[in-house]
């Protein structure tokens, strides 16, 4: 029962051992530890920007303390370039214009890799449906669907 | 200035110990999607915060025979991958699926769904329809609370200090098959509801012989609507039967105004709500 | 338009990938050793008096380096500017106030600062501070504080800060002439631009003094307003502008960067101040909520004979942008239609909610939710179909603006887009659901892009060639996410025929980059973009003339492109970009160039009735929706939208596509669901969770439809975008409410409760 405690994850395949605060938000313990690239935009969980992939799962990391990372493996955007379905995503959404301001995109990538390494061959309105907890202003989301759409269109090619 | 305090323990029995000595210093964190905002908020004082969320223990989905039960920690992406659920109990399921947004359902636990006790839990009302009951546990006792009995205000429950949900229970009986569960938000995704409905239904020669109706957002807590249902059983479904059992549902929601909607308009919508989803059982039964 | 090797052609932005990467280095992802953190302390009353403030136990707090009241700025209070050179007159001349003195106005004003050794301390001496506040009544009705008695906001005699008119023919005689006259009042509420980045940035000094500020801005030229705040030299503040994560004109006034500034002033060291989303909602600008009362007059053919409007707005508790946005919706009241007799009055009016500013439109989409229901009223009226009763009555090529009479001499695309966008619904969507009514709504407008003419405006870009061929710009640009920055590059990499990937740019900097003004008004492709092409053209005339003195050719006959200069018609005569740099580089000519370009000029116009050029030009568009409206409950879903504009010309068309389908879904939730709900000064919608937007899961399947006239006064005959994409897609689906179901919703949002209420009046009327 500390207010301070130790912790030890693993963040896109490196090992952070670190101490954490108590009411510390996974998402202001990446920050902290430099992991800029994952942003904050509401810190209450209304707007997923901060996702980040948990053991697999997409997840907010502005409601999630940062003890629940513990022991567990961590993939932000700036791990994404090591798989290559996270490059294919990222790739796409480049050539397809889904990215303006993008302060959504970090968290949107990850929601994306998460959803198409569970589901092989989605429809438009599944993708709009599994990114419905990412918000974007920018881009009224057509192009985010678009590039999703295609890296699942190319993996099924592929297969 | 007092602190937070956190620890995570990895087994039930640790956190009913902590939970005796700190009472109400502790402050069970599970997903995580309520308490963090009521960090921010300073809705939660310093306190000490009880991770459950690693008790392996409290994550179950089982069923035997005709009892059914999940444990605590449970999350809503857990009930939408789960078969049995689907094709046993849909209407959970139904709930599911329309509970927030895929992320905050990846960590979302149906038993903080329910000790979060607001009028508006996705999850209560189904839960009420099936009639369920909460397994609550506080170091060396056991008790049993009926869901209906489990909500006392908003965010009050008939949680003791020392307790915490370990299970919810619930019976296959006749009435469960399909159900239905009915969300009207603001938005398709990420929405506090405006209303909700929650229906069990069995229908003999077009005739109500059991129905359980339970409504989200409608009266300071989920609600149950007992006289509704008795309003109904044994009776003939046509259309007037229908419209009258729609005055008993306005008279029996007790809803408030907010900046999502009116009384009036909540009101309104628990009989359109009430209605569609008797339609849409009457439909798949008969 | 086959000679474009890059302009014209989707290609990825050049900040895309470093943003896929997560790489881009926004305003908070940036530390510096020692940084304090700033915390503003907000005033929790809408209307009160200061009594005393006592900083004690504030200043006391173990870590606090400074706690700053009103009385330790050097000048409180100045003039709000926007990046203007011209004098403008008093007209236009609001009063920015940096902390609250002695009154305050809003809920959420600046009351006092504090910046300390971290986040936690700096919000537990801000909650130390105790100020003794005697409320005061307070007005928040913009109607009540317009009449005579009214409750004061500011120091003035009266609360209306602006009253603008104007009007053509005769009003009187044209409603006499009127076979059918229709007159209703229309009302919008306050909005968000919910941009996902909040406000905030990193304030330092250098050893020259010099007090940097990285932020994200949309005008890096507040660095004068600033200084002036704390009686520097223009010369010792400087702004770093990052790129921003969303702007739509929420960050187009200072928001905390004179709070930084002054934090850093004090403390001599590095400040750290961002604003929650909480703070965000409660204390920057929001879009302005309008009364808007109308009566257009028409003949029985349809034909428009008189428009009279009055309208009225809130600009919270301090002026702001409100002159000019107001001055926006005036010349945008009577639309895109050609009426003999208009007389449009606007009246803008302090008071005690949280102040009001621009927000992309800029005062267009207001009036455009009235004037086009409206178009729709009469379409029905006279049995009219709803794309003839536009076509009849818009402006054409040739034709003027009925508010100021500005003439249109270049291409005006109305009757093309309107029709290119009705037909593109199709088929109507069958629906099987028992309650669910489809319905179709059809909206027209215009807007202007580049700043009203008298601002006089103007914008610099630095081009260089470098001696390897790869090329350097540097432009004061700030990038709000709509791509400024990037088109820059691709005018660069087209007119000196090299490819994207050999751009570098640098931009947004004060003491750097040579100022462009700045990111509002749908300005920078038209401004900056013709800037970039007049330096990079004046670098490419000094290679051609050098190519051709080599080749012993006339200049005319040689064209630039992969990074060769060729011969035209005969491609295997050419030379090596590299060589023809090399043999300049030797002589000594110059391959470098800064240019400024200028918006034409005009006078400031007669504000009781603006007539004349106002602005430089005007982008045309239409949107079509097809919806279905759930007659139990209300609920609508917008099943199709169609967006076309005549963009000029598309520079980059996966950028200009992502304005047009963006601006229509800013646009949707602006019809169905956005609204910061303020009860007596008091935000009710404090968060994501009650500010609701649209989510993917609510956007429909959205067309756009780009027509390039290449009639356009920016680069290659390009128009503005950003602004004018989101300005009539709320009264198109007022439009489709009304066709699906026959109810017309006169306020925004259209809530699922307002379509029932006006659906089932017998219902709630004994209730």
């Amino acid at each position: 029962m500390m207010e301070e405690y130790p912790i030890e994850l693993t963040i896109n395949g490196e090992k952070i051992v670190s101490t954490a605060k108590a009411e510390e938000s996974l998402l202001r313990f990446l920050r902290r530890h430099g992991f800029y690239e994952v942003k904050g935009g509401c810190e209450k969980g209304d707007c997923g920007t901060c996702t980040v992939i948990m053991n697999g799962k997409a997840i907010k990391s502005c409601i999630t303390l940062a003890g629940q990372a513990n022991g567990k493996e961590i993939l932000t955007v700036r791990g994404l370039e090591k798989e290559e379905s996270g490059r294919k995503l990222q790739e796409s959404f480049v050539q397809h214009g889904a990215i303006q301001c993008g302060f959504c995109t970090a968290g949107m990538l990850m929601t994306a890799k998460a959803y198409l390494d569970e589901n092989h061959q989605p429809n438009k309105v599944e993708i709009r449906k599994a990114i419905s907890g990412n918000l974007c202003r920018c881009t009224g989301y057509k192009k985010i669907v678009e590039a999703i759409y295609a890296v699942a269109e190319e993996n099924q090619k592929s297969k | 200035m007092s602190q937070f305090r956190y620890i995570s323990p990895k087994t039930k029995e640790e956190v009913l110990k902590i939970l005796e000595e700190e009472k109400s210093e502790a402050c069970i964190v599970a997903g995580g999607s309520n308490v963090l905002p009521y960090i921010r908020d300073k809705i939660i004082p310093p306190k000490l915060l009880l991770d459950i969320s690693g008790i392996e223990e409290l994550n179950y989905i089982k069923k035997n025979g005709s009892n059914w039960r999940i444990g605590a920690t449970t999350t809503i992406s857990d009930l939408i991958s789960s078969k049995i659920i689907r094709e046993e109990c849909n209407i959970l399921c139904q709930a599911a699926e329309q509970f927030a947004d895929p992320l905050v359902r990846n960590k979302a636990t149906i038993g903080g769904n329910l000790a979060d006790a607001s009028p508006a839990a996705d999850t209560a009302p189904p839960l009420l329809a099936l009639d369920a009951g909460l397994e609550v546990e506080s170091k060396g006792k056991k008790r049993e609370i009926f869901l209906k009995d489990f909500f006392l205000g908003p965010r009050k429950t008939a949680l003791q200090d020392d307790e915490m949900i370990t299970g919810i229970n619930f019976k296959s009986d006749s009435l469960n098959k399909p159900g239905c569960f009915i969300k009207l938000g603001l938005r398709q995704a990420m929405a506090i509801s405006v209303v909700t409905v929650a229906m069990v239904l069995e229908i003999e020669e077009n005739r109500v012989k059991d129905i359980r109706v339970a409504m989200g957002s409608v009266a300071p807590i989920p609600l149950r609507l007992f006289n509704a249902e008795e309003f109904l059983k044994n009776k003939h479904l046509n259309d007037d039967l229908i419209e009258e059992a729609k005055n008993k549902v306005y008279e029996e929601v007790n809803p408030i105004s907010d900046i999502r909607a009116s009384a009036e308009y909540r009101c309104y919508i628990s009989g359109i709500l009430f209605k569609r989803a008797l339609e849409k059982l009457t439909n798949q039964t008969s | 338009m086959s000679e474009f090797k890059i302009v014209g052609k989707p290609i990825p932005r050049e900040d895309a990938r470093a943003k896929a990467k997560g790489e881009l280095k926004y305003a908070d992802d940036f530390s510096l050793p020692g940084m304090l953190y700033g915390k503003v302390l907000h005033s929790k009353y809408p209307a009160a008096k200061i009594i005393s403030i006592d900083t004690t136990k504030a200043k006391q707090l173990p870590g606090v380096h400074a706690v700053l009241t009103a009385r330790d700025v050097p000048h409180n209070e100045t003039i709000t500017r926007f990046g203007q050179s011209a004098e403008v007159g008093k007209g236009f001349e609001g009063l920015y106030r940096v902390l609250a003195d002695k009154k305050v106005r809003f809920r959420g004003e600046a009351v006092a600062l504090v910046a300390a050794d971290t986040e936690e301390i700096a919000e537990e001496a801000a909650a130390l501070i105790e100020v003794n506040y005697e409320p005061l009544p307070g007005v928040f009705d913009p109607v009540e504080a317009m009449k005579p008695g009214a409750y004061l906001v500011g120091e003035g005699d009266s609360n209306i800060i602006c009253k603008f008119g104007c009007s053509q023919g005769d009003i009187k005689k044209g409603f006499a002439e009127a076979e059918v006259i229709i007159e209703d009042t229309y009302q919008v509420p306050f909005v968000d631009h919910a941009y996902l980045e909040t406000e905030g940035g990193v304030a330092w000094i250098d050893e020259k003094e010099v007090i940097n500020i990285r932020v994200g801005s949309q005008v890096i030229e507040h660095f004068r307003d600033v200084a002036e705040v704390l009686g520097l030299p223009h010369n010792q503040v400087r702004y770093i502008g990052t790129m921003m994560g969303g702007g739509f004109g929420g960050k187009e006034d200072i928001t905390v960067e004179t709070y930084l500034a002054l934090l850093t002033w004090k403390t001599k060291k590095p400040v750290r101040l961002f604003y929650t989303r909480e703070e965000s909602i409660l204390c920057h600008s929001k879009r302005h909520p309008f009364i808007m009362h109308y009566k257009v007059g028409a003949k029985k053919d349809g034909r428009l004979v008189a428009l009279e409007a009055e309208l009225i707005s809130d600009a919270g508790a301090y002026p702001y942008l409100s002159p000019w946005v107001n001055l926006y919706a005036t010349v945008n009241a009577a639309g895109p239609y050609c009426i003999p007799n208009v007389k449009i009055n606007t009246y803008c009016v302090l008071t005690n909610n949280t102040f009001t500013s621009a927000n992309r439109g800029f005062g267009a989409p207001q009036p455009n939710v009235a004037y086009e229901s409206l178009m729709d009223e009469l379409a029905y009226k006279l049995k009219i179909d709803p794309l003839e009763i536009r076509r009849k009555n818009c402006i054409t090529t040739g034709k003027s603006l009925s508010t100021t009479g500005q003439v249109f001499n270049t291409y005006v695309a109305l009757p093309e887009v309107a029709e290119k966008a009705w037909k593109a619904l199709g088929e109507t969507k069958k629906v099987e659901d028992k309650n669910k009514r489809i319905g179709r709504g059809l909206a027209i407008g215009l807007m202007s892009y580049g700043r009203m003419t008298f601002l006089h405006d103007t914008s610099r870009c630095y081009v260089r060639l470098e001696s390897d061929g790869s090329v350097l710009i540097r432009s004061g640009i700030p990038d709000l996410g709509g791509g400024q920055v990037s088109l820059l590059c691709q005018i660069a990499a087209e007119e000196l025929g090299v490819p994207m990937s050999k751009i570098r740019i640098y931009y947004s900097d004060t003491a750097l980059t040579p100022l462009a003004g700045t990111t509002t008004a749908t300005r920078q492709t038209y401004m900056s973009g013709n800037a970039t092409l007049k330096a990079a053209r004046e670098i490419k005339k000094r290679i051609i003339q050098k190519a051709a003195e080599m080749m012993n050719v006339n200049p005319e006959k040689l064209v630039i492109g992969e990074e060769k200069i060729i011969v035209k018609y005969d491609s295997a005569q050419y030379l090596p970009l590299l060589e023809v740099i090399k043999a300049c580089n030797t002589e000594g000519i110059e391959l470098f160039c800064e240019a400024q370009f200028k918006g034409p000029f005009t006078m400031v116009p007669d504000l009781s009735n603006i007539r004349g050029t106002i602005f430089p030009d005007f982008t045309f568009g239409a949107q079509a929706v097809e919806i279905s409206v759930d007659i139990e409950t209300g609920q609508v879903e917008v099943l199709k939208l169609v967006t076309c504009y005549d963009v000029g010309k598309a520079i980059n068309p996966l950028s200009v596509e992502g304005q047009m389908e963006g601006g229509s879904i800013y646009g949707m939730g602006y019809a169905l669901m956005e609204e910061v709900v303020m009860e007596k000064g008091v935000t009710l919608t404090p968060s994501f969770s009650e500010y609701i937007i649209p989510t993917a899961a609510d956007v429909p399947e959205v067309e756009a439809i780009l027509v390039e006239s290449g009639g356009g006064l920016g680069p290659y005959g390009a128009k503005g975008i950003g602004e004018p994409s989101c300005s009539i897609i709320a009264p198109a689906i007022l439009n489709a409410i009304y066709d699906a179901v026959g109810v017309r919703i006169k306020s925004l949002p259209a809530t699922p409760e307002k379509i029932i209420r006006a659906l089932k009046k017998h219902y709630f009327e004994g209730r």
